[in-house]
């Protein structure tokens, strides 16, 4: 499975926006127009559902990159 | 559709979610959606964005363990009654805002979020005993709510209990969100409240489906019936059978609440109509069906049809198969059918039916309730009466009681009713016109009397009517009609005894009744017999009062009734 793939396939549907946007492995919560706070916390429970994973409160406000994501889930994933 | 939502919770997550639902079902879709706790703001000033939005439909969406938050910290105090009372006093202030909202647009159709406390507000085993006790006052929230909800027409609540009974907190709050972003509900929990809310709008916008399309082997009943015959098909009111009584149980509370039946299913017609007629925990008989496709053609084809036949749109049917084959046929052929996936395990029928969201309403009519309800009392009558093998224990459990009546206006057409349609238990058949009978009333050598029937199922109404002439020595039984659904209850005796004892309280010698038989009422030719009746002529039977009496049977309470 390629994490990174889903990941920014999820973060695409959450976000669906009206113009395309290149979501890729450098994207962040300030580079892509539309993820907010409250799709930050879409997104999450999103990656969670798909991967069967659980973060933890204090971090989900670290994670609003998709480098950090794809790390984070990688070792939760491999931590199960 | 125009809707806003106003809540003192981010609903952001619900409405998103509520909003792609309805997409896909092809609405089109005007959303308001304030910040959260704009509820006063947007409500109190008439020039707001939500008046401007006009909406349709508000769903006023509430976390009242959020609105209550400060008094339910404080609740384990020596004060508990006076926190109790601003609790009250808060949620009063809160309905007044509503009303306020109600006052300031005409035509808004509004829901209202159920009062729910979370469990993490409730002080153990206070609970219940104690005043410290939290379910109480959400029991009396919920009471003050409904009553102010009950004298307003555009006002609907919405029954969020429903969805933490079904569910549970466990798997609908996410306490991280909570903190993260003030709204409680996890993914499953924002999906099952939008689940909601979607059943509220398309019931109020008249998205009730119609008709429920059946398939039968392993959907009505369990087993082939064309290969296990009648006798061998899973159905019983008891053990593994019980699944699909109760299934059909179901489907006859809607088709109570007006929703049509209908039948398709690859048989041969006679062994369907053998097992509705004849099997004896057949709930749904062949006069349940609206429609009935039982051939080897298509179902696509027989659905059209069956839509033709009761002229209603192919949108308004829901199609229940338990063959995956079938259900894939009409969802590809018929994409307009509502499908869902019946369970693959029978016992989970009756509850998959309970959950389907295509039968929703607010409200039912008496007339909608009323038609079907002696049917169902005697689904009731017939399993008591299946339990038992001897006839006067199940007689006497019926704790039957009846009235007689002198006629009365109030009584006047039913009497004329029962005279004209009666053909069953009907023993001289004369169909007395309604002026005829006005006659009657005049003359005082006639008497009619009304008998009304109560059982511990329900009150059947007035079922019986009797016509006596009074003749010098003797009372003619000029008329004895009674209603097929009360016949074999020995309801009969009961009467005649009654007519016994008139006949010796005005010193008459003898009854006389007559039987004139017709194509349809045998059920009615050995009444007099029976009662100790002797025959004179051919229609004519004669009772003796001085040397024999006719007695109630014990099991009938029988009373005079003004």
């Amino acid at each position: 499975m390629n994490i990174e793939k889903k990941i920014i396939e999820i973060i695409n549907d959450v976000i669906d926006s009206d113009v395309m946007q290149d979501v890729n492995i450098d994207s962040n919560s300030d580079n892509i127009e539309g993820w907010d706070s409250l799709s930050h916390l879409q997104i999450i429970i999103a990656i969670e559902s798909e991967f069967k994973i659980k973060f933890k409160t204090s971090e989900i406000n670290e994670l609003k990159s998709i480098k950090s994501l794809v790390e984070r889930v990688s070792e939760l994933i491999n931590a199960n | 559709m125009k809707i806003a939502f106003l809540s003192n919770f981010t609903n952001d997550f619900i409405v998103k979610e509520l909003s792609s639902k309805l997409k896909e079902n092809g609405e089109e879709l005007a959303l308001y959606l304030p910040g959260f706790n704009q509820i006063n703001q947007e409500i109190i000033n008439p020039q707001s964005e939500l008046y401007k939005f006009s909406p349709e439909i508000i769903f006023i969406s509430m976390d009242y363990s959020y609105l209550f938050e400060n008094l339910l910290n404080k609740i384990i105090d020596i004060n508990v009654i006076k926190i109790k009372e601003e609790i009250f006093l808060e949620f009063k202030n809160f309905l007044d805002i509503i009303e306020t909202l109600l006052e300031n647009s005409r035509e808004l159709k509004v829901f209202i979020d159920s009062v729910v406390i979370d469990s993490k507000y409730f002080n153990h085993l206070l609970e219940l005993n104690s005043e410290f006790s939290v379910s109480d006052l959400v029991v009396r929230l919920n009471a003050i709510l409904i009553d102010f909800a009950e004298k307003k027409d555009r006002i609907t609540l919405v029954n969020l209990h429903n969805v933490i009974y079904k569910y549970g907190e466990k798997k609908l709050f996410d306490n991280r969100l909570l903190y993260l972003s003030k709204n409680k509900w996890s993914s499953f929990g924002i999906r099952k409240v939008a689940e909601l809310y979607t059943r509220y709008i398309n019931a109020y916008f008249g998205k009730r489906k119609k008709c429920i399309v059946l398939d039968l082997d392993n959907t009505l009943w369990g087993g082939i019936v064309g290969q296990d015959g009648v006798e061998n098909i899973l159905l019983s009111n008891d053990g593994v059978g019980k699944a699909f009584y109760d299934f059909q149980l179901g489907l006859l509370k809607l088709y109570n609440q007006g929703i049509l039946l209908a039948i398709n299913s690859k048989n041969n017609e006679n062994d369907v109509l053998e097992a509705l007629e004849k099997h004896p925990y057949m709930v749904l008989r062949k006069n349940h069906f609206s429609s009935i496709r039982i051939n080897w053609n298509n179902k696509a084809q027989n659905i059209k049809e069956i839509s033709k036949e009761l002229n209603i749109g192919i949108d308004s049917l829901v199609f229940l198969d338990d063959s995956e084959f079938e259900r894939n046929l009409i969802k590809s052929e018929l994409p307009e059918v509502a499908v869902p996936d019946l369970p693959d395990e029978p016992s989970d029928y009756a509850s998959f039916l309970s959950s389907l969201p295509f039968f929703d309403t607010f409200f039912l009519s008496k007339d909608d309730f009323k038609r079907n309800k002696t049917y169902l009392e005697n689904i009731k009558r017939k399993e008591l009466e299946n339990s038992f093998t001897d006839i006067k224990e199940y007689y006497r459990s019926l704790n039957m009681r009846a009235y007689i009546s002198s006629i009365n206006d109030f009584s006047f057409s039913r009497v004329v009713q029962l005279i004209q349609k009666t053909n069953q238990f009907n023993m001289t058949t004369k169909r007395y016109t309604e002026s005829e009978v006005r006659s009657f009333l005049t003359d005082d050598k006639i008497k009619i009397f009304t008998i009304r029937l109560e059982d511990k199922f329900g009150d059947y109404g007035i079922i019986a009517t009797i016509i006596l002439f009074l003749e010098r020595e003797s009372i003619r039984i000029d008329s004895f009609i009674m209603s097929c659904r009360v016949i074999g209850r020995t309801l009969e005796k009961a009467i005649l005894s009654y007519v016994y004892n008139l006949g010796k309280k005005l010193n008459k010698r003898s009854i006389v009744g007559e039987f004139y038989p017709t194509k349809k009422n045998i059920p009615a030719a050995k009444v007099y017999p029976e009662s100790g009746f002797k025959q004179v002529n051919e229609n004519t039977w004669f009772f003796d009062i001085q040397n024999n009496s006719i007695k109630c049977p014990e099991w009938i309470k029988f009373e005079e009734e003004i």
